[in-house]
């Protein structure tokens, strides 16, 4: 994973493939099988690292390098469908934390906030269900 | 992990695999045990 200057977001897999994924990026971490990034369009997406992988794999790499070009802002492979929050505006990741389904934003102002995104939560219950593990749905943590 | 605290709708619990779950019931009920959220539980499935 790379993000350039001017906000873009490349990915790559060990045989050199690379790709944009999104354009207007401002920071981005990898935890709990998602690429998490906050964009200039002040939300966060989840992209899966799986569908990102498979997309290289697949070898469409250069259509998807094409249609960044139109003026969608978004760009890149980001016009698929991933899960979005909306954020403060200039919202930055710190770090992202599976074992506790949580992101850790820095706002402008400095102050950090500590949000549970669904997609990380949903990781971890889907689990607990492939798992067959009920307690754990109910209890508070 | 804590669907209540996280406001995760119970009924992904039989949607995520309904076929596992069916096989599943009588070991689903014994590690809840409790009640009441047996009874949260089947309000969110309907």
């Amino acid at each position: 994973m790379g993000l350039s200057a001017e906000g873009k977001l490349y990915s790559a897999i060990s045989n050199g493939d690379s790709t944009l994924l999104a354009s207007g990026v401002n920071s981005f971490a990898v935890a709990s099988r998602f690429v998490v990034f906050t964009t200039t369009s002040h939300d966060v997406q989840f992209a899966p690292v799986d569908s990102v992988v498979a997309a290289l794999r697949s070898g469409h790499v250069n259509g998807i390098l094409q249609s960044d070009s139109g003026e969608n802002a978004a760009g890149g492979l980001a016009s698929q469908g991933w899960e979005k929050r909306r954020v403060e505006r200039g919202s930055r990741i710190v770090t992202a934390v599976p074992s506790t389904m949580s992101l850790v934003l820095q706002m402008p102002r400095g102050n950090l906030e500590t949000i549970n995104p669904r997609p990380m939560v949903m990781e971890v219950v889907n689990n607990d269900l492939d798992a067959c593990v009920f307690t754990t749905m109910f209890l508070v943590h | 992990m804590a669907c209540r605290k996280h406001r995760i709708d119970l009924s992904i619990i039989v949607e995520h695999n309904q076929q596992v779950f069916m096989a599943g019931i009588p070991a689903f009920v014994e590690q809840i045990g409790e009640v009441d959220y047996i009874n949260l539980f089947l309000t969110s499935v309907g």
